[in-house]
């Protein structure tokens, strides 16, 4: 072992910083929890994911029953759309019948 | 504060996270201290290496493992800090008087201008020459905790030598100290 070797163990030999400094980390660390978001507690953050994918599921739910709803509109329209045709084609079969028959007597 | 549960079976649970400053605050700040010689700027990066500590406690296994990882993460810190302030010794070393005569043991002096010189080495052989003589870690250590080639490791510690038994004056010139700087640089091989 060199007297150079020495000299710097010496020199650079560990120093403590004191009881204040613990307690002003552990303060430090205390406020770092306190101000913690709330996105990196990890309780809060899966109620939140789950939260989130109940609003989610109920939109989803929702918007296929209004679009169930919408079709079943459109196919009802439709429907009645041929009925008033179908109705319409048969008035005009019994008015051509009727002017006939004035026409025959 | 409880100890954390620890997540491997088998080993020692992890101490509180006060236990761990108060085992470990005297090697972070000494590292930080060390590399930046100013008492203030080490308190603050030591505090912050705390503070990353304690936001990463669930992934500490043991107190060892804690304290390796406190150790990388100060010297990192320490870098980082000095490259991010283009941090230089607020006093010359020209200003150190160099000492006369050989020094004796425990010479106040000499211990100053020696911290002086370290915190003057450039960001990664100062980083080595902190971890060989405050923490008496060997060059594979050194290299592991760096994560540098044990070839660099033990070139920054050579040319440091060298270089501080220059700059450090008298007190270590062969014909004063009887230094054999031969035999220092077997050491270090």
């Amino acid at each position: 072992m060199s007297r150079l070797d020495d000299a710097l163990r010496e020199a650079l030999r560990t120093q403590d910083p004191g009881p204040e400094f613990t307690a002003r980390v552990l303060t430090a660390a205390a406020g770092a929890r306190g101000k913690q978001s709330w996105w990196q507690l990890p309780r809060l953050r899966w109620a939140t994911a789950a939260a989130l994918a109940c609003v989610l599921l109920a939109g989803g739910s929702l918007e296929y029953r209004r679009e169930q709803e919408e079709r079943q509109g459109r196919l009802a329209k439709q429907q009645l759309v041929l009925a008033l045709r179908i109705a319409g084609s048969k008035l005009n079969l019994a008015r051509d019948r009727i002017q006939r028959l004035n026409a025959g007597d | 504060m409880a100890a954390a549960t620890n997540p491997v079976m088998g080993r020692e649970p992890l101490p509180d996270f006060a236990s761990l400053v108060r085992a470990n605050q005297a090697m972070v700040f000494s590292i930080a201290l060390h590399y930046a010689h100013d008492r203030s700027a080490a308190e603050e990066l030591a505090q912050d290496v705390f503070l990353q500590l304690h936001r990463s406690l669930g992934d500490m296994q043991s107190a060892e493992h804690a304290a390796r990882w406190l150790r990388k993460v100060a010297v990192h810190r320490s870098i980082d800090h000095a490259r991010r302030s283009r941090f230089r010794p607020q006093v010359g070393l020209e200003d150190a008087p160099e000492p006369v005569t050989p020094a004796a043991a425990g010479d106040p002096m000499l211990t100053e201008r020696l911290r002086r010189l370290v915190a003057s080495l450039p960001e990664k052989p100062r980083a080595v020459m902190i971890l060989r003589y405050q923490e008496d870690l060997d060059p594979e250590e050194i290299a592991a905790t760096l994560g540098m080639p044990l070839r660099t490791v033990k070139s920054h510690l050579q040319r440091s030598l060298v270089m501080l038994r220059e700059k450090a004056g008298r007190a270590f010139t062969p014909a004063a100290g009887r230094q054999n700087l031969s035999t220092e640089m077997g050491e270090v091989e």
